[in-house]
């Protein structure tokens, strides 16, 4: 037992450690990824075809929303939220029930809703300090519950409104687009609004930017509220994606969103990263997805891969801390 | 127990308020016997007390351990694999694999210095993939109903042997936590970690000992609830983490860590499992039971938060 107490440092000393960042570690395992991941893709046959890459960027797009939330989330501090796959699924139901009134009322009360359900918890998180962890748990199953009693088993779509999400301009699905655009946008709200700054400045170390004066209730709600937004839209896109919605369809999604945020190197623990990384994690994930499909692996390999590479970020994290 | 009643947990109270009071609903109902509803109440005890013994004494530890949920599915599924040729290799080959990846969670832990949600988060994701694995993405069945019957079977009118071997778990912990060094430490390493290192408290291996506990105490339940039900499926990963959650913080123990017990654990569980059985007695369906789980998950979150109580005094 000497040997790992010799091993493991006192909070003291990694404090210490802390102070000189040379992530080599780390940098060295993503570029290593990465080109591991180049190589393979051109050396899969059929991977670099039009709709191998179509089906690619539609996959990467009805997740990547529900991450790009993650990431206020994370970059928040607290974490991940346990209830935004559910969140995804309810809001593409109301998307779906209100489509009769036209694309744009059901798309916006789908996003209303959204913001709604998840700024609740962000201010119980920010307001009473409340576990993060806990309070998503117990809206995941709250919302599946309620769900299941108003709604039933599944909402079909009245008309065909919808349909042009689906379409593509100048052969990228709109999907796609909308990805991106949301992508870009969340990343210019995280650098060049002062929003975003204190958002940084709350995950580092909340209790410092409390005494710095920042309203740290006022930034977590906020920072939930973005995030409802975006799982909206990821919500209308997988709607729209299946022609009807469901409590199944975006299950477990937040699971995927997290491995997004992590595997583009966002700190868990909050106050480091980006959307731009996100999507990168999200690219990696789908392309890890494409070519275990391309090369013949089966679906459960894919759950397999993406949680060792989610332990392995976690690690790495942790181990570029300390040097 | 000893924390319960203590001033931060009034929460605790008013859950045994409610819990008693639907334990009255249940006896003045009155349509099934006695025997049958407190056998029904440990049934539903042994599935959740061991995880949420687990999970809370990593919680006292001031840890935390998102991976039982998909620790317990990953051991169903190992066993209801194996055990149709084999029940006893079955049975030790899941509860081995929680043992290793809880003892795996807890050198990654300590030795690294890493915060136990990442990692746990890490772990739930894996044992979820390999569950996927082992039973490719199917729902394993066991064919062995006389097994399944035995291990359901009323003991002296209200135990099985599932609901008996959690009482042991937890029987088993609470003496170990009470009568010896290592319940001390373990507050300890939960209070102050720097403190209780200073006094010569090995917290490295107090750590690693809870999540090794917790990895095979989720690996037993869920290798005897695949036992029990006759079939393992590999989805249902948060599931269990909804009832285990809360009955560990109803139980006593503090998210801020160095509180609770394993006997307050088990009485958390016992008062959910009350209010289960007093919902099933008003006939609610499963869905609305969900939402009303959900709903005091929901209380427990809000009233063990930090300034909750700075709230009220406003």
């Amino acid at each position: 037992m000497s040997v790992a107490s010799e091993i493991s440092p006192s909070p003291v000393q990694s404090a210490k450690e802390r102070r000189m960042t040379i992530p080599s570690p780390p940098t060295l395992a993503k570029l290593l990824a990465a080109a591991l991941l180049v190589g393979l893709a051109l050396s899969t046959p059929g991977f670099l075809s039009r709709p191998s890459l179509t089906a690619l960027a539609n996959a990467m797009s009805l997740v990547g929303c529900v991450a790009l939330a993650m990431t206020f989330v994370t970059l928040g501090g607290n974490i991940m939220s346990f209830s935004l796959g559910a969140t995804a699924s309810v809001t593409g139901i109301i998307f779906m029930a209100l489509l009769g009134h036209g694309f744009v009322v059901a798309a916006l009360a789908a996003v209303f809703a959204g913001i709604v359900i998840t700024a609740l918890q962000g201010a119980i998180i920010g307001a009473l300090r409340a576990n993060p962890i806990i309070v998503s748990l117990a809206a995941y199953a709250l919302l599946i519950g309620l769900t299941q009693i108003v709604v039933g088993p599944k909402m079909d779509a009245p008309n065909l409104d919808y349909q042009f999400l689906k379409g593509r301009i100048g052969g990228i699905p709109i999907s796609f687009l909308v990805f991106a655009g949301a992508a870009v946008l969340a990343q210019l709200v995280v650098t060049f609004t002062r929003f975003g700054h204190e958002l940084l400045l709350v995950g580092s170390n909340a209790r410092a930017a409390e005494a710095a004066g920042i309203h740290v209730t006022r930034v977590t709600v906020l920072a939930y509220a973005l995030a409802g937004a975006l799982t909206a839209i990821g919500g209308i896109l997988i709607a729209s994606r299946f022609g009807s919605a469901d409590m199944q369809t975006a299950r477990g999604f937040e699971y995927t969103a997290i491995a997004a945020v992590l595997i583009g190197g966002t700190a868990i623990g909050g106050g480091r990263g980006s959307m731009i990384q996100t999507f990168i994690g999200m690219a990696a994930i789908a392309v890890i997805n494409a070519l275990a499909l391309l090369q013949g692996f089966s679906m459960e390999f894919q759950r397999l891969t993406i949680g060792l590479a989610v332990l392995a970020v976690v690690i790495l994290q942790g181990l570029g801390r300390r040097n | 127990m000893r924390n319960i009643f203590s001033e931060d947990h009034r929460a605790g109270t008013v859950f045994i308020i409610v819990g008693l009071a639907l334990a009255a609903a249940l006896a003045w109902q009155g349509t099934a016997s006695p025997q049958f509803v407190l056998f029904s109440i440990l049934q539903y005890f042994a599935t959740v007390a061991p995880v949420a013994l687990g999970l809370g004494l990593t919680m006292i530890a001031r840890e935390f351990d998102l991976s039982v949920g998909s620790v317990m599915s990953l051991a169903g599924c190992i066993a209801a694999s194996i055990g149709a040729a084999d029940p006893v290799t079955g049975a030790v080959a899941g509860i081995l694999g929680g043992l290793g990846i809880g003892l795996l969670q807890g050198l990654i832990i300590t030795g690294l210095g890493l915060s136990s949600i990442s990692v746990s988060l890490g772990v739930l994701m894996t044992a979820a993939g390999l569950a996927y694995i082992v039973t490719g993405n199917l729902t394993v069945s066991l064919d062995r109903p006389e097994l399944s019957a035995a291990i359901n079977a009323p003991i002296l009118a209200i135990f099985s042997w599932r609901s008996l071997l959690a009482i042991a778990c937890v029987a088993v912990s609470a003496v170990i936590f009470r009568w010896t060094r290592v319940g001390v430490d373990l507050v300890a390493t939960g209070s102050d970690r720097a403190a209780a290192r200073t006094a010569g408290v090995r917290t490295e291996r107090i750590v690693v000992a809870v999540f090794t506990l917790s990895g095979g105490l989720a690996a037993a339940s869920g290798v005897l609830l695949s036992y029990g039900l006759s079939v393992a499926s590999p989805s249902g990963l948060t599931d269990v983490l909804v009832p285990a959650i809360s009955a560990a913080i109803i139980g006593g123990v503090s998210l801020a860590g160095g509180r609770g017990s394993p006997m307050g654990i088990a009485f958390g569980t016992l008062i959910l499992c009350l209010l289960n059985a007093g919902l099933n007695a008003l006939g609610i369906s499963p869905t609305a039971q969900q939402v009303i789980l959900s709903a005091v998950l929901f209380a427990v979150a809000i009233t063990a938060a930090p300034r909750f109580h700075r709230l009220l005094a406003r």
